[in-house]
This record gives C-alpha cells, sequence and structure tokens, in this order.
C-alpha cells in the first residue's frame, strides 16, 4: 500500500461570527456553524481525490485548510505522515500549492508572468538569479504558453491561458500535493477539456498528488481515482470512482448522481424529491441529511452516522448502509 | 403553416466596446411557435443571450439592433411605439433570469411582486390578484404559498427565488418563456427541481420555452430542437436527438465530444484547440475554422451560410462528410 | 482617449507654472520683495506687468515667485500624509484586531476635530512658518489616506492572487509592498491631486489670517491680505493671487479625473 502524502485527522473548521450589539444586548448565543465538522481524509501518493458537493458544504474551506490558507479549529492534518504546525515551514508550505477557481482575481494585474514565476522560484531558491529566466521558460512550456508571455500582463490573456499560468505558479514550486479548487468552472466546455487534460499530463508526468474540488460531477468523474462527497461540512460518502458511481450508497449521493443532466438520448431529468434543508441548527443533531432525505428513519433524529465500510475502500455515512 | 409567434429574420446587433464595435449577432433567423422548446447553445461571448435579449428589446444600453426584422404574432415590432410594443411582447413572452436575485425587487414581498402584473395589467381587484399570485405559487410548485406569500426575497433560498421569478414571468399569462440560463447559479439538485418543474409547465399548459445555455446536456433534458450558436450565428439546428447522435458541424460535434459525460469515464476529453474568435474585428472565412479539425483553405476565405441538410441544418462546407470525422478528427484537437 | 486628454491638459498647465516658478529669475527681473515707494499701487504697465502694490513690489513677480513657496508647500503637506496614511491604512486593513481598532478611533477623533482650530492652536506653539502648516496638515491629512487605503486593502486581501503569495510562503513584508500596495494605492494618488489643492488653500486661508509664511516672503495668501483694502480701487492685487488658487485647483483635478482613467483599468 503507497503511503498517505497528506491527511486531515478530525478537521473542524468554525468561522467566528461576530455578535452584533442587539444580540450581546439581548444576551443571545450566536450559533456557529462549522464549515467543516470532523473530516477524516487521506490522500495516498500519486492519486486524484474528487471533492464534490453543493455550494456551501465545505468542500472549498476543507481545500484552504489543508493548503493552510485557513488555521484548523480543531484536529490536525499530517503530511507525510508529519503534523504541521499552526504556523507551517517554507517547506511545508511549497509541498501543497493551490490552483485557484478565478481566472481573473488569482493573477495580480500588476506584476507579469515573469515576475510572479521569478518571486517564486526565487524565494524558495529553486533557481538562481542566472537560471531563472531559462525555468520560467520551461514552467510556461509545462503549461503550454509561448516564452514571449513572460513579459505580459494577466489581462493580456484569455481565462483558460490565465488558469494556466495559475497552474505555473503552483508547480514553480515543485510541489508534491496540487489542491484545485473548482479550476475549470468558470471556463467554457471548449477550454475546459484542455485545461483538464493539461491538469492530468502534469499529475502523472510530475507524480503529483492532487485534490481535485469541483462541483462539476461529470468533471470529477473523468479525472478522480476516488471521490469523496460532502454534505454540511461532513464526509458522507467516500470510495473509488467508479464504485461510487456505480453504487451510490449514500441518499444523498443517489440525490446529486441522479440530478446531473445527462447527455444521452432520451433521458429523463431525476423525479426525486430533493427536498429543501429546513433548520442548519437542527440539521446537527442525528443525520444531517435526515429532513432531505427520502428513507429516513425514526433513529435518523438521534444517531448521527459515521462512514461504514460499503465494500472494499468504499464508504458511507448513512444508518442504513448495511 | 400559420404565423409563428415570434419571427427573427436575418437579426444582427452591434455592441459598442472601449475595443470598438463588436459584432455580437451577425445574421440570425429563426421562428418560434406555441409549444416549441428551443434549446440555444454556445459560449461565452457567442450571442446567445444577446439574441433573447433583442427579441425582448432588453438590449443595454451600448447596444442596438443595426439591421433585421422581428415579427411578434405576425406585427412588425419596429413599426410599433413603445408602448404598443411592451403590451405586444409582453402577452407574448415572459423571461427568467440566471441571476434570481438580481431580478427580483428586494424590498417587495415576493407574493406582492408576482400579483403585480395581474394587478395593474391584467386589471384585477386587490383580492383577486392575490388569489391569481397564490395559484401561481402553487403551479411553480411553492408548497405551503399561504405562508410565503408575504416573505421578501432574501428570506428564501436560490431555488424559491427562482420559482418565484418563474411565477412572476408567468403571471402575464405568457405564451413563451424566454430562459437566460436559468439554472447555471444552482446547485445540481436544485438545477433538477427547476427543469423539472419547466417540464411540467410545458407538457400541463402547452408553454413555450426557448432556453439559453452553454450546457448541452441541460437541452438534452429539456428541449426538442437545438440551435448552436457560434460568433454570432447559428452553426446548426436541428432536433436534439439527431443532433446529438450525428452532428453535422465540426463545432457541435467538437463540443459534444467535449463535454464530460457523468455517466461514462472517457479519462481522456476531447479539447479544442484555440479560442472563440473576436468579433471586433471583421470576420474572413468561418470563425471556427482556425480551430476546427475538418477545415481546409477554401473555409479560411468563405463564411457558409446555413443549409439545411437531411433533416437538421449546418453552417459548414464539409458537412456532408460528419460521418467520417470520427477518424480524422484528431488532427488538430488533441493536443 | 479623453482621459488621456484631460490628463495632458492638466499636466500641461501646472507643469507650465511650475517651469515658471522654478526659472522664476529669468521669468521676472524684478526681486519681489524689493520696495519702490516712488511707485505704488501703479496699474499694469509695460514695466510692471502686473503693476505693483502698495509698496511698491512688482505684482507679476510676486506671483511668480508665490508660486514657489505654495506650490512647494502644497506638495509637502501632502507627501507626508501620504506616506503615513498610506503606511498606517496598508497595516491596518492587513493586519485587523486591536491595532486596526486603535488606529480606527484615532481616525475618528481627527475626523471630529476642526482643522483651523487645530492649525492655529499649533501655529501658537510653533510659531508662524512653514514648518507648522506642515505639521498642523499632516497631524489631520493622513486619516482620509489610512481609510481609503485600508477599505482597499480589505477587499483586496481576500482576493486569490494575495491567497497564492501567501501560498508562497512569501514574507508578509514582501506581500504587502509587492501584491497589495500597487493594486490599493491608485484611489489614495487620484485623492492626493485634489488633496493638494486643500493643502494649497489651507496654506493661503492661514497666510490671508497672517499665521503662515512670515512676511515679506511673496505667498499667494499674504497677497490676497495686503491687497484687500485695495479691492475697489486695484481690486487685481487681491483677486490675482485667488484666481491662481483657482488655475492650479483645475488643474490639479484634470489630472486627478486623467489618472482615474488611467490607473483604475
Amino acid at each position: 500500500m503507497s503511503q498517505s502524502v497528506i491527511a486531515a485527522n478530525n478537521l473542524v473548521k468554525h468561522f467566528a461570527k461576530r455578535q452584533s450589539l442587539v444580540d450581546r444586548l439581548r444576551n443571545k448565543e450566536v450559533f456557529n456553524v462549522p464549515a467543516i465538522d470532523g473530516v477524516n481524509l487521506e490522500l495516498k501518493k500519486g492519486e486524484t481525490l474528487g471533492l464534490v458537493g453543493e455550494s456551501g458544504c465545505g468542500k472549498s474551506t476543507l481545500g484552504r485548510t489543508l493548503v493552510g490558507l485557513y488555521t484548523a479549529s480543531q484536529g490536525s492534518i499530517e503530511l507525510s505522515g508529519k503534523e504541521v504546525g499552526e504556523a507551517r515551514t517554507l517547506e511545508e508550505r511549497r509541498t501543497v500549492q493551490m490552483v485557484f477557481q478565478d481566472p481573473f482575481s488569482s493573477l495580480n494585474p500588476r506584476m507579469t508572468v515573469g515576475e510572479v514565476l521569478r518571486e517564486a522560484l526565487l524565494f524558495h531558491s529553486l533557481a538562481t538569479k542566472e537560471n531563472v529566466d531559462e525555468k520560467s521558460k520551461e514552467l510556461l512550456t509545462l503549461v503550454g504558453l509561448p516564452h514571449d508571455a513572460l513579459k505580459s500582463y494577466p489581462r493580456q490573456f484569455s481565462g483558460g491561458q490565465r488558469q494556466r499560468i495559475g497552474i505555473a505558479r503552483a508547480l514553480a514550486l515543485q510541489p508534491k500535493i496540487l489542491i484545485a479548487d473548482e479550476v475549470v468552472s468558470a471556463l467554457d466546455v471548449s477550454v475546459q477539456a484542455s485545461v483538464v487534460n493539461l491538469l492530468m499530463d502534469l499529475k502523472r508526468d510530475l507524480g503529483l498528488t492532487m485534490l481535485f474540488i469541483s462541483h462539476n460531477i461529470a468533471v470529477v468523474r473523468q479525472v478522480s481515482d476516488r471521490i469523496a462527497v460532502m454534505y454540511l461540512g461532513r464526509i458522507v460518502e467516500v470510495g473509488p470512482t467508479e464504485q461510487v458511481f456505480n453504487n451510490p450508497s449514500h441518499p444523498y449521493t443517489k440525490l446529486l448522481l441522479s440530478s446531473v443532466p445527462k447527455m444521452a438520448s432520451g433521458s429523463q431529468i431525476s423525479s426525486a424529491p430533493a427536498g429543501e434543508l429546513q433548520s442548519i441548527k437542527s440539521a446537527l443533531v442525528g443525520c444531517r441529511f435526515r429532513s432531505r432525505c427520502p428513507v429516513a428513519v425514526d433513529a435518523c433524529a438521534s444517531i448521527d452516522p459515521s462512514l461504514t465500510l460499503v465494500e472494499g475502500t468504499h464508504q458511507a455515512a448513512c444508518l442504513l448502509v448495511k | 403553416m400559420s404565423t409563428p409567434l415570434i419571427s427573427v429574420q436575418d437579426l444582427n446587433v452591434e455592441i459598442k466596446t472601449n475595443r470598438g464595435l463588436l459584432k455580437a449577432i451577425r445574421g440570425v433567423s429563426f421562428d418560434i411557435n406555441g409549444g416549441d422548446s428551443i434549446g440555444i447553445v454556445g459560449e461565452s461571448g457567442s450571442g446567445k443571450s444577446i439574441t433573447l435579449k433583442a427579441i425582448l428589446g432588453l438590449l443595454p444600453n451600448n447596444a442596438h439592433v443595426s439591421s433585421g426584422k422581428i415579427f411578434v404574432a405576425g406585427t412588425d415590432i419596429s413599426t410599433l411605439d413603445k408602448k404598443a410594443r411592451r403590451a405586444l411582447l409582453s402577452e407574448t413572452a415572459g423571461m427568467i433570469f440566471q441571476d434570481a436575485i438580481a431580478a427580483l425587487n428586494p424590498v417587495i414581498t415576493v407574493g406582492d411582486q408576482i400579483a403585480e402584473v395581474p394587478r395593474f395589467r391584467l386589471g384585477q381587484s386587490k383580492s383577486e390578484s392575490r388569489q391569481t399570485a397564490l395559484k401561481l405559487m402553487e403551479q411553480v410548485g411553492i408548497s405551503d404559498a399561504e405562508s410565503r406569500f408575504g416573505l421578501y426575497p432574501h428570506q428564501l433560498s436560490g431555488g424559491l427565488r427562482q420559482r418565484i421569478a418563474i411565477a412572476i414571468a408567468l403571471s402575464g399569462s405568457p405564451k413563451i418563456l424566454f430562459c437566460d440560463e436559468p439554472t447555471t447559479a444552482l446547485d445540481v439538485t436544485i438545477q433538477a427541481q427547476v427543469l423539472r418543474l419547466l417540464l411540467e409547465l410545458r407538457k400541463n399548459s402547452g408553454l413555450g420555452i426557448v432556453f439559453v445555455t452553454h450546457d448541452l446536456a441541460v437541452v438534452n433534458e429539456i428541449c426538442d430542437s437545438i440551435k448552436v450558436m457560434y460568433a454570432g450565428r447559428f452553426v446548426e439546428a436541428g432536433n436534439v436527438h439527431t443532433t446529438f447522435s450525428t452532428p453535422t458541424h465540426p463545432y457541435t460535434y467538437s463540443l459534444l465530444k467535449a463535454a464530460p459525460d457523468p455517466d461514462e469515464a472517457v479519462h481522456r476529453l476531447f479539447s479544442i484547440s484555440g479560442e472563440a474568435p473576436n468579433l471586433t474585428a471583421p470576420v474572413v472565412g468561418c470563425p471556427f475554422a482556425p480551430r476546427c479539425f475538418a477545415a481546409d483553405d477554401h473555409c479560411l476565405t468563405a463564411e457558409p451560410a446555413l443549409l439545411s441538410i437531411a433533416t437538421s441544418a449546418s453552417a459548414c462546407f464539409k458537412s456532408s462528410g460528419h460521418d467520417t470525422w470520427a477518424a480524422s478528427d484528431s488532427k488538430s484537437g488533441v493536443k | 482617449m479623453k482621459s488621456l486628454k484631460t490628463l495632458y491638459i492638466g499636466a500641461g498647465i501646472l507643469g507650465t507654472l511650475i517651469v515658471a516658478a522654478i526659472f522664476a529669475p529669468l521669468v521676472t527681473s524684478y526681486d519681489p520683495t524689493e520696495q519702490d515707494l516712488m511707485q505704488t499701487l501703479s496699474g499694469p504697465t509695460g514695466a510692471h506687468w502686473l503693476g505693483t502694490d502698495a509698496l511698491g513690489r512688482d505684482v507679476f513677480s510676486r506671483l511668480i515667485y508665490g508660486a514657489r513657496v505654495d506650490l512647494t508647500i502644497g506638495v509637502l503637506a501632502v507627501l507626508l500624509p501620504f506616506i503615513i496614511g498610506v503606511s498606517l491604512g496598508l497595516m491596518t486593513g492587513w493586519f485587523g484586531g486591536k491595532f486596526d481598532s486603535s488606529v480606527m478611533r484615532v481616525v475618528d477623533t481627527v475626523i471630529a476635530f476642526p482643522f483651523y482650530v487645530l492649525a492655529i492652536a499649533l501655529v501658537f506653539i510653533f510659531g508662524p512658518g512653514v514648518k507648522s502648516i506642515i505639521v498642523a496638515i499632516t497631524l489631520v491629512g493622513w486619516v482620509a489616506y489610512c481609510r481609503i487605503v485600508r477599505a482597499n486593502v480589505l477587499v483586496a486581501k481576500e482576493l486569490d492572487y494575495v491567497h497564492a503569495a501567501r501560498l508562497t510562503g512569501l514574507p508578509t513584508r514582501r506581500i504587502l509592498r509587492r501584491h497589495l500596495l500597487p493594486n490599493v494605492i491608485s484611489q489614495a494618488i487620484v485623492f492626493s491631486m485634489s488633496d493638494i489643492v486643500l493643502s494649497i488653500l489651507a496654506i493661503v486661508s492661514l497666510g490671508y489670517l497672517g499665521l503662515g509664511v512670515p512676511i515679506p516672503t511673496a505667498e499667494w495668501g499674504s497677497m490676497i491680505q495686503e491687497g484687500q483694502p485695495y479691492i475697489l480701487q486695484q481690486w487685481w492685487l487681491a483677486t490675482i493671487p485667488g484666481f491662481m488658487v483657482v488655475i492650479v485647483g483645475f488643474a490639479l483635478s484634470l489630472i486627478g479625473d486623467g489618472l482615474v482613467a488611467r490607473l483604475e483599468r
């Protein structure tokens, strides 16, 4: 079995919500919803884990906590079996890099592509002043951009090209783990495919481990070895991609997969009722999905299910999974 | 054949930008009949949204119809004055947008917003219009309409807001609903609900739908016919199922192949090289030719017109050879 | 490009004035402080283009030499608050917390304080002169820059390019200087253009009140004050220095408008 390169142990992230003056006067407790609430996750060397879920489920927060942009409220993160402290060392930072969603806000508008790459390379001593230009050009070649891009500003590029620049910036640090946060959701279909292919090629050629966060289930299916489904801050199902798609075991995964519009002729969009989440506060007792769940039983209101084995490494957090 | 509800003939729209005049729509013609469900598919900047806005007279200030005619129920709307045009359009078509929160007035309760048209345009009394609004809310699948009547848009979830927007669009009892990416901002489970609602409305009340989207799978789920737009023109038009199984334009072919399929992992997506052309520059030749696997020198010099072949129409010189594309598409595709 | 035209016109007007002020001895042959009591309050003549004042000094020379004083102090009096305000704005926006709230309390206090009362109080402490003026304007002026920059930092620090810089592990100083500063400073620069006008107005006002640059140094504010008694006979004595302030203000606002379009794209 190959080793784990990054792992989250019981990770929790709360965002402190400021109490308003009125609430303070009324002495009312502000209810603090955890964005991620007890997540255990492990990425093995060289694999791509697809992380799916709807907006607000905590998938982006999980990515940003793993990469170190947010500090975890509880729990720990391990890199190659070693727990990272609250302040990461430079080496630990370099190891985990991120590619962002928005190709427009993810690049400094006042720095040329060359300046961005040079800064990263020189700061981490991955190049010397003499060979930094050469190294930058190698990076551009790697992501399929012409060398003269070095002197250009981000505004001179299209969305797809900007995502390539963002990938080059992340790769400049020679990371082991790449966290791709909705990297293709802002791109058109015809451009999306080439960026996804590029990421896959790079992952294979450079031996990267990748966490691919996306709400686009069709794309995730193409790129992932394993897939994890998140709902309200929890991972509710995780397993090898084909097993999860062919045998979704959590009712939420079933709903999610049946809701995706299909390309097949004669397809009829799911008729499963999706329900509406009534109140987050009440959802935190028992199973979080129960108010929307078509198969919920009485026990779901009191027992908070944990991930249980379905088959092989395929796990789901549902009381009804046997 | 009877007069189509809406007929668009050789529509051209220009937009003034700070990079020059952008020819957003370059000669678009099509008819919409009652009960039609047409999907207009294209990428950003292809002109799909502008087409809808031009028909409904909702173009932004820097855009104008430079030539072409729009007939609504047989009347050329450019011959009508502003008021008559508005009246004719609003009894023919309703519209819903991508951003439901921006489309709703934040300081008026959702019930009152739905009741507005019945009350002030259809001349119903206050209690009548309230009943109409409640009925519309039930029709768009809002349970407990009575208690949600008095809520404000921000108190509702994204899916419910889009349902309210649909109810408002239906409040003037239009024959066609124009949908401008109404589900793009929604979560996939909520998108499925809204799409199902649109299908039901169509089945139960014969509502026509014109659905603009970049998502081919969505078109597959809810439309009968499809128009594929590229660089301000329709490049392929036809029945959804025939177009999906046998595309006759290389762009459609490439899009279908590039779109990841949730049902099947291919592990390597088909990719289209290059980017869409900049429409502030004059278009020479077929606008897709630089990205096309089937293009030859002729394609770079002349722009093909949208011509019927068999059951569909394609704007491609090479469309007759579409059954051989599967063997030759790797020429420019995979990079 | 219309915005470029306004930028060039504004810069042209201001540039002409600055060149004239620098080469004042070449532009005019009179010493601005030299009195000629035989020729007081003369109207415009071939020798004295704008006439002479009550002490027989050449008004045109005084105007040009006055530009030296007013423009220099005007710019200096903006430079210090600009530097202090921008730096504090960057840091409060980035670090937040107790540091932020205590600086913002000071900002609120300064805003609540009437400027001229403060300025007059300082002049009494330090005595009239350039130093007191600059100190007074600096004490009040940094607040605006601090608020502008802080607001921009609060937005920019959540943008992904700043996140990416943090992930690179760059030191905070580098992120602030290279990644935030260039992207948050443009509004402050544009504001500084109109702020120069305000500070020149303040100098002129203080000069008019007799609290500014000590006489007999030529300065527009004191010229207005000295010309005031003769406003009915020699109206230009008080009016023309005031008109100069208007021209400078006009030029700077043109530059400001031009910069908005240039910087904020």
